[in-house]
């Protein structure tokens, strides 16, 4: 009986410049459904690479991914990427942009699609900005309408590499805020990267530490602090601080291996 | 837009109540955008005007008419040149003659040119292979072709309709190849991943991706391509304004040379003005300041 989505032995090597760079090796990972996951490394430790493996984007040098038990091979349809850019398509306004992949998996005719593009543009405050090109939305728009174009064709599982990234601090925590709400709602599986720790571990049910590169897991450490949280308020609690100083010494030892 | 708009013209009012409304008209003009606007163009044609003035001005008096003509003379060429009595057709057939053929190699020479640069864009390797190929024939001014075209094809409309294919289609090859190669992979991988397969792709991310060059690539081979129709025609034709200019240039007739020079200047503007706007609209989704650029008028 193997799990929901079970990462085995996971290798990526790059040749580049006539050198072979190891970005990923022996990672192995079992996730349950419904499981919101972060991963926290030092940069370049194969973060995104193994994001665009598991999405399908390219295939891994060495190890297997099962989804359900089953093998995966190329794209899983499954399975949603929100990107760390929002790589909106600029000539579509946001609408048009998060129908995308409605029209493409051709489900425009069901009726229920546009009121549910409605729906979810409403939930995350974008009410209004309909018929805007994106260019003319800001950042954390831009983010939201990136992530909903994702949570509008409902895949199981959501890739989330670092989607808050780029934002403010406030908007980031509104926009914690508003994802833990969307998970409550709907139970996705979410694997999500970050380079902030406390972000890790607002959101997460585990925090996956990676070493430096060759990118492996160093530890898994699962957060007991009670649902829902507070992500505004959330460093005031005595398990978050445990956890947070555990977590820090950790990556602390990595990144200055690094660097 | 971002003006502030008072809500009513200042209180000074010590004027005639029909003049009043007059006011109110000019005090709104001002606030606008339009009337910038209309200042600009209204200066433009001032400028036109003082340039004209000169010309005809110094023309004859401090240059000699026959290297410079005047505004005057060129009137008269035109009017003569538009009337009826012309032995070989009216200053209309000519600029038809041209037009069409022009007109026909640029259709053919695009559709060709984005079709191939479709194409090419999505075959590597044939791309790599023959890309010397195209570059090496495209780099030789086109008009050492045209003898050749001439030979090929006849002395009809077909060697210059050839010959504004040729120049017509590389343009828009190259502009069509390298606005698709230059599509940022990352929007095709989120497509994919959002669930496109090939053609919905590059009908929904391709194509408009490189719809910008490819417009530009239709911009500047209008111009080019009306070069190539009048070569064609300067070196062997009984029409058009390309034969029309060589015919003067024989006779030393500077004026029709002029002449035929303003009728070309303005088709190119229009034309390009008509480009301009459909672009604008086409391409509406691009932040401001992208849209409608001018493009430069090849020499
Ligand atoms: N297409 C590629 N070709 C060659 N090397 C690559 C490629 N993609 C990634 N790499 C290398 O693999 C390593 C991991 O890259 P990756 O982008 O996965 O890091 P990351 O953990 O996401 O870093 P960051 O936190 O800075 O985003 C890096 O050393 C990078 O140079
Ligand atoms: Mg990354």
């Amino acid at each position: 009986m193997s799990a929901f989505l079970s990462i085995r032995g996971l290798g990526k090597r790059f040749l580049s410049r006539g050198t072979v760079v190891r970005a990923i090796e022996n990672f192995s990972l079992d996730i349950e459904e419904g499981e919101f996951v972060t991963i926290v490394g030092p940069s370049g430790c194969g973060k995104s690479t193994l994001l665009n493996i598991l999405a399908g984007l390219y295939p891994p040098s060495a190890g297997e991914i099962l989804f359900e038990g089953r093998h995966v091979r190329g794209l899983n349809p499954e399975i949603g990427y929100v990107t760390q850019q929002d790589n909106l398509l600029p000539w579509r306004t946001l609408r048009k942009n998060v129908l995308l992949p409605i029209e493409f998996r051709g489900g425009s005719a069901s009726g229920g699609a546009e009121e549910r593009v409605g729906a979810l543009i409403r939930k995350v405050g974008l009410s209004g900005f309909d018929n805007h090109y994106p260019h003319e939305l800001s950042g954390g728009m831009r983010q939201r309408a990136n992530i909903i174009r994702t949570l509008v064709y409902n895949p199981r599982v959501i890739l989330m590499d670092e989607p808050f990234g780029p934002l403010d601090a406030q908007t980031r925590l509104t926009l914690q805020n508003q994802l833990l709400d969307l998970w409550n709602d709907e139970r996705k599986t979410i694997i999500f990267i970050t380079h902030d720790l406390t972000e890790a571990i607002s959101l997460a049910d585990r925090v996956v530490l990676m070493t430096g590169r060759p990118g492996t897991i160093k530890s898994v450490t699962p957060i007991r602090i009670p649902r829902p949280r507070d992500v505004y308020h959330i460093h005031r609690s005595e398990a978050y601080r445990e956890v947070y100083d555990k977590l820090w010494e950790e990556l602390r030892v990595e990144v200055a291996r690094v660097m | 837009m971002t003006q502030e708009v008072q809500s009513r013209p200042p209180e000074e009012v010590l004027i005639p109540a029909g003049l009043q409304g007059l006011r109110l008209l000019i005090w709104r003009i001002r606030r606008t955008e339009e009337l910038r606007w209309a200042r600009v163009a209204l200066l433009r044609v001032l400028f036109g005007i003082v340039m004209v003035a000169l010309w005809e001005g110094v023309s004859g008096r401090l240059i000699d008419q026959r290297i410079i003509s005047s505004p005057g003379a060129l009137l008269e060429a035109f009017l003569d040149l538009a009337g009826p009595d012309n032995p070989d057709g009216t200053l209309w057939t000519h600029f038809a003659y041209t037009m069409e053929n022009t007109f026909w190699g640029y259709l053919a020479g695009a559709l060709l040119g984005i079709l191939f640069g479709f194409m090419l864009a999505e075959a590597e390797v044939i791309a790599q292979v023959i890309e010397p190929f195209i570059m090496a024939f495209n780099g030789v001014p086109r008009i050492a072709y045209a003898p050749l075209f001439i030979a090929w094809f006849g002395i009809e409309r077909q060697p210059k309709i050839i010959l504004v294919l040729t120049i017509v289609f590389f343009l828009c090859f190259v502009s069509t190849f390298s606005g698709i190669r230059s599509v940022p992979q990352e929007l095709v991988n989120v497509a994919r991943v959002l669930g496109g397969r090939k053609a919905d792709i590059l009908r929904k991310v391709v194509l408009p991706a490189a719809s910008p060059w490819i417009f530009s690539g239709l911009k500047i081979s209008i111009p080019f391509g009306m070069v190539g129709a009048i070569v064609g025609e300067y070196i062997i034709a009984d029409r058009g304004l390309g034969y029309l200019l060589q015919r003067y240039n024989n006779e030393y007739f500077t004026t029709g040379i002029i002449l035929v020079i303003f009728i070309l200047m303005f088709f190119v503007v229009a034309v390009n003005q008509l480009l301009n706007w459909a672009e604008g609209r086409m391409l509406r989704w691009r932040p401001t300041g992208q849209t409608g650029q001018e493009t430069a008028i090849p020499n």
